[in-house]
């Protein structure tokens, strides 16, 4: 039975899901779309960028390229092809996988702060690439204008291709965690030397986890590029959102796709917050401060320190069969 | 049969060289030792046999097939296993989930399900199925070296590599261990090369031994003839093997010309 196979992990899932694409027909509020809109696209990215930098233990700091990646290939197929979403999208994640596995062999030969670096450094140069292109022209960045009048391109129906997105991401975040394949990426980041004699092929699981991380990304900044009507790049190579992305991995826990989840929906919201109240300046000052907070006192995220608070009550609510468990 | 045949391997480190020539064998079921003072190339030794290092010069045959430049996983599904001398569990992971990442990539044990059920099996032989789900950087030095052989036999070796497995261990730890390691040969089957510092582990638990110095095996017998051999004693015993515990008889003549190795057989 499906439901036998189900864990607690699972059907917090689906509910996320569920209630984030009932949202469209509860209201059609334009703020609270564009909000969730941000919110679900950064999950994807956060559970996404995890795979790699949570369960392998390589942090990326690169990881907008992919968004990028995947939204100039999605924009520009429509350009040049009048593709839909439904197609560009996936073939924006497929060109994004594709880089990865390009720079990944030697980048993931690197660790740590100089895996970090080198991915971010990696970005820049795809940033120039993809910029440069000859035939492209997209130094300016490529507008839809006419696409948007469609109402097939409603942004209520984007909305919910990226909540479709995050289902996609959470779903290979979970199967991932589940497979041989989550305990190996684990016995990585524990200790790589060991996992290697342990008959452990360290080098494709690496490269297959960063190139499933870059897919899922590139698949959210190909529905984030119709979204936006635009592709320019800023958003779609910021380097500040490689870093919020790490940023909400780790507050939240990177041991399982509920810690990136949380994370993200909790810094949207924080932010927001901030902003709303205190304006851009001073909420970007109390987002630093949150950010260290948070960083100095649950080191390993918020999940994992919430279930550790919860356990007496709540005998392991939250997705406790994971291998890895958090860090 | 010979399991295990390292022929003529030299390895060096820039200009230190640390094996200078080393051949010995290891015959299936023994349980084999290898002795030899600090810094002898005794880890190295093991670094090359499991993969992790690659011998300048030699041969190593492992079961009939040559493995000397054989990457680590390969050598890990070929059917060797290991453990570290400075204990590294995986930190971040229950005691029971150590286990999982050699059973399901090395130990032919595919299905998650089953590798669980199978880990706390090799937990329950070293006597650590009680602490299953606590992290393993909560256990204690013996339950860590326990833990690292376990987590050597969840790849279903034919050969078990323990890299100074009683070292640091309390009296009753090392008597413990030792029925492990005898344990282990009796219901699992498996072949055992260890290298120690404990002279008196090593001499009880060992068929043969063999004797690491200088870059070369300079003997290799059984353990009583290997206490009284006069070369060993002159490069690794010294003056001070009778505070070893290693039981050697008394009229085993003492050289006084013999330089003190700092009576450090235990450490």
């Amino acid at each position: 039975m499906i439901r036998d196979r189900l864990d607690s992990s699972d059907r917090l899932a689906i509910v996320v899901v569920g209630v984030l694409a009932l949202v469209p027909a509860l209201t059609m509020d334009q703020y609270v779309l564009s909000f969730l809109m941000l919110l679900v696209m950064y999950a994807s990215l956060a559970v996404g960028w995890n795979v790699l930098g949570g369960y392998a233990g390589y942090e990326s700091f690169g990881h907008v390229a992919f968004l990028g990646v995947g939204g100039y290939t999605s924009v520009w197929l429509f350009v040049e092809y009048g593709l839909e979403p439904y197609l560009t999208a996936p073939i924006g994640a497929a060109v994004a996988g594709f880089v990865a596995l390009v720079v990944g062999y030697p980048a993931l030969r690197l660790k740590g702060p100089y895996f970090a670096l080198v991915t971010l450094v990696i970005a820049l140069g795809i940033q120039a690439l993809v910029t440069n292109l000859p035939g492209l022209d997209a130094s300016q960045g490529i507008f839809l204008p006419a696409a948007l009048d469609d109402p097939a391109h409603s942004q209520a129906l984007l909305y919910l291709l990226m909540v479709g997105v995050l289902g996609v991401t959470i779903l290979a975040a979970r199967l991932v965690e589940r497979s041989k394949y989550g305990i190996g990426l684990y016995a990585i980041r524990e200790d790589e030397a060991v996992a290697s004699t342990q008959g452990i092929d360290t080098t494709r699981l690496k490269v297959g986890a960063f190139v499933l991380s870059a897919a899922l990304a590139g698949l959210a900044g190909g529905i984030y590029a119709w979204y936006l009507g635009y592709v320019t790049p800023t958003p779609m190579f910021d380097v500040r959102v490689s870093i919020l992305v790490v940023l909400m991995a780790l507050l939240g826990g990177t041991g399982n796709w509920i810690g990136p989840f949380v994370g993200a929906a909790a810094l949207r919201v924080v932010d927001e917050i901030l902003v709303l109240q205190f304006g851009g300046q001073v909420a970007q000052i109390m987002y630093g401060l949150v950010l260290v907070g948070v960083i100095l006192y649950l080191p390993h995220g918020v999940v994992p320190w919430l279930r550790r608070h919860a356990r007496s009550r709540l005998p392991d609510r939250l997705g406790g069969a994971t291998p890895g468990g958090d860090r | 049969m010979t399991l295990l045949e390292l022929r003529d391997i030299e390895k060096s480190f820039g200009g230190l060289r640390v094996l200078e020539g080393v051949s010995m064998t290891v015959e299936e079921g023994s349980i084999q030792g290898l002795i030899g003072p600090n810094g002898a190339g005794k880890t190295t030794l093991f670094n090359l046999v499991s993969g992790l290092l690659r011998a300048d010069t030699g041969t190593i045959v492992f079961d009939g097939t040559d493995i000397t430049d054989r990457a680590p996983k390969h050598i890990a599904r070929d059917g060797v296993g290991r453990t570290f001398q400075l204990t590294r569990p995986y930190p971040g992971m229950t005691t029971q989930d150590n286990l999982l990442p050699g059973l399901v990539y090395a130990g032919g044990y595919d299905r998650v399900s089953t590798a669980r059920s199978r880990a706390l099996e090799l937990l329950d032989l070293v006597d650590l199925v009680d602490l299953a789900h606590e992290e393993s950087r909560d256990l204690t030095m013996s339950e860590q070296k326990r833990l690292e052989i376990a987590r050597a036999l969840a790849t279903e070796p034919k050969l078990l590599l323990l890299d100074e497995v009683f070292a640091g261990l309390s009296h009753e730890d090392v008597a413990r261990q030792i029925e492990l390691i005898e344990g282990i040969r009796a219901e699992l089957d498996v072949t055992i090369l260890l290298i120690e510092h404990v002279m008196e582990a090593t001499m009880t638990v060992c068929d043969r031994v063999g004797v690491l110095a200088n870059g070369t095996i300079i003997a290799e017998d059984v353990p009583d003839e290997i206490v009284h051999d006069e070369q060993v004693i002159d490069v690794y015993l010294g003056s001070g093997r009778g505070e070893a515990g290693t039981g050697p008889d008394s009229d085993a003549t003492p050289d006084e010309d013999v330089p003190e190795t700092g009576g450090g057989l235990d450490g």
